[in-house]
C-alpha cells in the first residue's frame, strides 16, 4: 500500500488535525490521527471524542486503506525531509515508511490499525446557512474573549448563535460578569431560529480556520454542528443547555451618556492598569461634567490617576469601579474613533457602544466599591 | 551558636480523642474516623483501642471495619476538630510566636526565647501539655530537644501521652537503634531503599558514607547523613503567607477502584471547603496531584474564572481533571487536592466583582 503526498498540504491539514488532539489523552489512540486513503484523496482526521475534524486533500494512491500515527511525529520528520514530494509506503503491520527523493534512507514510524479509531459522527443536514467566512471571523473575534475560560457552567464557555431577524446571524459570549454581542446580516435564507450554543474550544478550532475570503456552511440539529471551511469539516457537540436570558440585562437607557475616545482611553486604561493587582484589576472612573478620571490604588504598590476628556450631556457626578482588564479587552475591539459609554450606577451594568457600529454591544457589571467615606 | 530549644507537640489520636471526649460512651473503646465503609472511605485517625486491632490511618475504612468489626464508626467532623486545633494553638502562643503548624494536630515551637522567660524547655513542654489537658481534655505527647528532627523523634518515644527530651550528647543512644523507617523524612520508598543497602537503623546510616547516600538519595542523601549525627538547621517557620490550600492521602494500599477514588477525592474536596471557607480563603487554580503505584507523580490543574472553595466546584473540576489521568488502569498510592492563586476574603469584601442580573433560566 503506497501513496503520494505534497509536503506542504499534508502538513497544513495535519496541523489542522494535531490542533483537536488533546495534549492530555497521552497513550490512547487518540492521540493519534487517522489517515484514510483513497485513489486520489487523503482523508486526515482527528477528534478527541466532542469536536472531530476531517480535512481531505489530494494524493495518488496504489490503493484504498487506513491506518492510524501518531501526528506530531510524522509532521517532524516530513518537515526534516528535503522534497515537496513525499511517498509514504504501509505495510499490514502498519509500520510507515516514509520516503523522498533525495534521502537515502527510510524513516519508518509504527502505527496502528484504524479499527479501535472512532467514528466521526454522521450528521443529518436539517438546516444549513452560508456565512462569509471575513464576517464569522469578525463576529467571533469581537467576542470570544468575555466568554469563560473555565468549564464550571458549559453554556458560559461557549458562544451562543442566533438569527434574531431574518438575515442576521447574533453572536453572544458571557463570563456572568461581562456580556459582549454582536449581529451583521447574512446573505443565507435560512436562520438559526432556535440559536446554538457553541463550546468554545470548537469556536477557537473554527476561528483558527476561518480566511478573509470563502464561504463558510454552518449545519447543526439538537445535539450536533457541523462547519465546512475550504476542504476542511468540523463535527462538534453542541452544549446542551439554556443560554442566559441576554436580551434582558442590556441596559435600554442610561443616566449618564458618555462619549469617549477609544484610542485615549484604550492607553489611559493600559496605564492605570499596571497599579492594579488581579484578580479584581480594579480602577475607579469618575464622570464629572466633560472629565473622565481613571483612578488605580493598591495599597504596597503605588498609585495612578489620570484625566481624559469626554463628551457628556449629565452634569451630575458619577464614579464606580470596574476590572480594567474587562474594560480593555472591550475596548481593543472597537474600532471606531469613539464609542459611547451609558452608566446608570455604582452596581448597573456599564454599556459600551461602538459610535459607528451599533450593532455590537457590551457590558459589564461593575466592581461594588465601599463608598462609606464618601 | 547557643543551643535551640525546639518542641515538638504531636496530639495522641487527634480526631478519634475528640469523639470519645465528646461522647464518653466511647471512652476505652475502639473508634474509627473516616469515610463511609460502605462508600470506600478511608480511615482518618483511629483510637489507641483500635490500633491494636492492626486498624492504620489511610487504610480503607472497609479493611478497618473487617480488622475490628466492633469498633465504632464516625464520620469526621472537621469543625470540631478545627476549634480543638485553635484551642492548642492558642495555649502555643503564650508560649512563643515561633511555631510552625505541620496540621491540625501537630506543631514545632522554637522556645529558645518564650515569653515566660523560662530556661527550660522540658518544664515548658510539661506546661503545655498539661494546659493542653486541663482545656481541652485531650492528651498531647511531645518532644524536646535542639533540633526540629530529634524533637520530633523525641515526641515518639513515649506516646500517646508521654513526653521525652533529647539532650546534646543523646542523640546517638536514641538514633542508633531507631528503625530506618522511623527516621524524618524516610517514607516507604526511601525505607525500602535504604534496606537494600543493608542500612536497616540509625547506626546503619551513621556508617553510611556521604557519597553512597548522596549517589542513592540526591539532596535528601546530604539530609540524612546529617540528621542522624544529630544535625538539622532548619529553623521552625511560623505560618508564611500561604500559597496554595490543599490535602492529600497516602493510602494504605494502591487502589484502581474508580468509585473508591471519587469517593476519596469527594473527601478531600470537603475538607478543602471546611478549612477555606472558615478561614475566607478562595482559590482559582485547581490541582489534582496522583502519585501511582511506581511512584510517578502527575499533577493536573486547572483554572476558574472566579475564586472559589466551594467542595461542589473543586469536586466537579477535579472529576473532569481525573479524565486526564491514567485513574482506573494503573494503581494509585497518593490522592490530593489544592487550590492556588489564592485570595482571602478580605479583599473580597471590598472589591466585589458583581454579577450580570441573570434571571435564573429553567
Amino acid at each position: 500500500m503506497k501513496f503520494t503526498v505534497n509536503r506542504d498540504i499534508m502538513l497544513k491539514a495535519i496541523g489542522i488535525a494535531d490542533s483537536v488532539i488533546s495534549s492530555k489523552n497521552i497513550n490512547t489512540i487518540l492521540s493519534n490521527c487517522l489517515f484514510k486513503i483513497e485513489k486520489d484523496s487523503i482523508q486526515i482526521i482527528a477528534t478527541d471524542n466532542e469536536i472531530g475534524v476531517r480535512t481531505k486533500i489530494d494524493a495518488q494512491s496504489d490503493s484504498a486503506f487506513s491506518f492510524t500515527v501518531n501526528s506530531k511525529k510524522l509532521s517532524s520528520i516530513m518537515k526534516e525531509l528535503p522534497d515537496d514530494e513525499i511517498i509514504i509506503e504501509v505495510d499490514d503491520s502498519m509500520m510507515i515508511n516514509l520516503k523522498s527523493k533525495n534521502v537515502k534512507g527510510n524513516y519508518i514510524l509504527y502505527g496502528t490499525s484504524s479499527e479501535e479509531y472512532p467514528e466521526l459522527p454522521d450528521i443529518k443536514i436539517d438546516n444549513s446557512i452560508d456565512i462569509e467566512q471575513s464576517v464569522l471571523r469578525e463576529m467571533i473575534k469581537k467576542v470570544i474573549y468575555a466568554a469563560a475560560t473555565d468549564t464550571i457552567k458549559p453554556v458560559f464557555n461557549s458562544i451562543y448563535i442566533v438569527s434574531e431577524k431574518p438575515g442576521t446571524l447574533t453572536a453572544i459570549a458571557t463570563d456572568s460578569r461581562r456580556l459582549c454581542m454582536i449581529t451583521r446580516s447574512i446573505q443565507s435564507e435560512s436562520i438559526v431560529g432556535e440559536g446554538i450554543i457553541l463550546p468554545l474550544k470548537t469556536v477557537n478550532e473554527v476561528f483558527r480556520l476561518l480566511g478573509n475570503s470563502g464561504i463558510c456552511r454552518l449545519s447543526f440539529d439538537s445535539n450536533q454542528c457541523y462547519f465546512r471551511i475550504n476542504e476542511t469539516e468540523i463535527i462538534s457537540r453542541i452544549v446542551d443547555g439554556q443560554f442566559p436570558n441576554y436580551k434582558q440585562i442590556i441596559p435600554k437607557e442610561y443616566s449618564h451618556k458618555v462619549i469617549i475616545e477609544t484610542g485615549r482611553i484604550l492607553d489611559s486604561v493600559k496605564r492605570a492598569m499596571i497599579f492594579t493587582r488581579e484578580p479584581a484589576n480594579k480602577i475607579v472612573m469618575t464622570i464629572d461634567k466633560d472629565t473622565l478620571l481613571i483612578e488605580a490604588n493598591t495599597p504596597e504598590l503605588g498609585k495612578a490617576e489620570e484625566e481624559v476628556p469626554v463628551e457628556s450631556e449629565s452634569r451630575e457626578k458619577i464614579f464606580l469601579g470596574i476590572n480594567s482588564q474587562f474594560l480593555l479587552d472591550t475596548i481593543k475591539q472597537i474600532d471606531s474613533f469613539s464609542f459611547i459609554c451609558g452608566i446608570t450606577g455604582q452596581m448597573s451594568p456599564v454599556t459600551i457602544i461602538p459610535e459607528d457600529d451599533k450593532n455590537y454591544i457590551s457590558v459589564i457589571m461593575p466592581i461594588q466599591i465601599k463608598t462609606a467615606s464618601e | 551558636m547557643e543551643c535551640r530549644k525546639i518542641i515538638h507537640v504531636d496530639m495522641d489520636a487527634f480526631y478519634a480523642a475528640i469523639e470519645q471526649r465528646d461522647n464518653p460512651a466511647l471512652k476505652g473503646k475502639p473508634v474509627i474516623v473516616g469515610g463511609d465503609p460502605d462508600r470506600r472511605g478511608v480511615v482518618s485517625t483511629c483510637s489507641y483501642e483500635a490500633r491494636k486491632y492492626g486498624v492504620r490511618s489511610a487504610m480503607p475504612s472497609k479493611t478497618a471495619v473487617r480488622l475490628c468489626p466492633h469498633a465504632v464508626f464516625l464520620f469526621p467532623r472537621f469543625e470540631a476538630y478545627s476549634a480543638a486545633s485553635k484551642q492548642v494553638m492558642n495555649i502555643f502562643m503564650q508560649y512563643t510566636d515561633v511555631i510552625e503548624p505541620l496540621s491540625l494536630d501537630e506543631a514545632f515551637l522554637d522556645v529558645t526565647e518564650n515569653k515566660k522567660n523560662t530556661r527550660s524547655a522540658t518544664l515548658i513542654a510539661k506546661d503545655i501539655r498539661r494546659e493542653i489537658f486541663t482545656e481541652t481534655g485531650l492528651t498531647a505527647s511531645a518532644g524536646v530537644s535542639y533540633n526540629k528532627f530529634l524533637a520530633k523523634t523525641a515526641s515518639e518515644i513515649n506516646k500517646p501521652d508521654g513526653m521525652a527530651v533529647i539532650r546534646p550528647g543523646e542523640a546517638d543512644r536514641y538514633l542508633n537503634r531507631l528503625p530506618i523507617g522511623k527516621f524524618f523524612g524516610i517514607g516507604k520508598v526511601s525505607e525500602k531503599h535504604m534496606l537494600s543497602l543493608g542500612i536497616e537503623n540509625g547506626r546503619d546510616l551513621l556508617n553510611a558514607p556521604l557519597e553512597l547516600l548522596v549517589k542513592h538519595f540526591g539532596k535528601a542523601g546530604r539530609f540524612y547523613y546529617d540528621i542522624v549525627r544529630g544535625i538539622d538547621e532548619r529553623p521552625v517557620e511560623p505560618v508564611r503567607e500561604r500559597k496554595s490550600w490543599g490535602r492529600e492521602i497516602t493510602l494504605d494500599e494502591d487502589i484502581l477502584d474508580m468509585d473508591l477514588i471519587r469517593s476519596i477525592l469527594n473527601d478531600i474536596a470537603a475538607e478543602l471547603e471546611d478549612g477555606m471557607s472558615r478561614k475566607k480563603i478562595s482559590g482559582k487554580t485547581v490541582t489534582l496531584k496522583i502519585k501511582y503505584h511506581d511512584f510517578r507523580q502527575i499533577t493536573r490543574s486547572a483554572t476558574i474564572d472566579q475564586p472559589t472553595h466551594s467542595a461542589e466546584i473543586i469536586i466537579n473540576e477535579v472529576l473532569r481533571l481525573l479524565k486526564f489521568t491514567e485513574a482506573g488502569t494503573k494503581k494509585i498510592r497518593l490522592l490530593g487536592i489544592s487550590l492556588s492563586g489564592l485570595d482571602c476574603g478580605n479583599a473580597e469584601f471590598h472589591e466585589k466583582q458583581l454579577l450580570l442580573p441573570f434571571r435564573e433560566c429553567g
